[in-house]
């Protein structure tokens, strides 16, 4: 795969030297929250219980697919945070006819939202809603 | 499922996840991750990793 994005103009390597990849491309759907444009105090979510049966968070409200990358991630760091809370978390991608169930197994928002990006980079503006379950 | 760069260059889904790992694993380590840290994180062997796509 590395072969793949060098040849492809995607990554640069410098031989035999070890952590030398350098990405010459930035990919639309990887932008995160330090991108123009992403308010970090923006209120994202508000349980009105400690432990909420469900939530929902709608995205269709937001355009940016970074804010909304970024917006979850930050929602899940904040429900990790209430102690003995592992909810379960369906993502609703537009594309998809059946929601993606995940655990919220992360301790901090950049790891969160690192696993979004990863398993999502193409379909981050595709995500609609997702709803959280315990 | 293809993504595009902001270059305009086309690449995979599989590409993009790859892509995307480098670059927030660059922004959150400030390093550039080493292949091994691909393979585990992808779960792939190295044959498979250099040599896929």
């Amino acid at each position: 795969m590395v072969l793949t994005l060098e040849r492809a103009g995607f990554i640069r390597r410098q031989p035999e030297t070890a952590r030398s990849i350098e990405l010459l491309v930035i990919p639309t759907s990887c932008r995160t929250y330090s991108d123009p444009g992403f308010n970090r105090s923006k209120s994202l979510c508000r349980p009105t219980s400690r432990f909420p049966k469900f939530l929902l968070r709608d995205f269709t409200q937001t355009p940016d697919p970074g804010l909304r990358c970024g917006s979850w991630a930050i929602l899940v760091q904040r429900l990790r945070s209430i102690r003995g809370y592992r909810p379960t978390i369906l993502i609703h991608l537009s594309n998809s006819p059946t929601p993606i169930s995940v655990v919220a197994r992360f301790d901090q928002a950049e790891e969160a939202f690192m696993y979004f990006a990863i398993e999502f980079s193409t379909a981050t503006e595709d995500l609609e809603w997702i709803t959280i379950m315990h | 499922m293809a993504g595009v760069s902001r270059l305009g260059k086309t690449f995979t889904a599989k590409q993009g996840q790859y892509l995307a790992y480098i670059h927030l694993y660059t922004r959150l380590h400030r390093r550039s991750p080493a292949e091994t840290d691909m393979q585990k994180y992808f779960r792939v062997s190295p044959l498979r990793f250099t040599r896929w796509c």
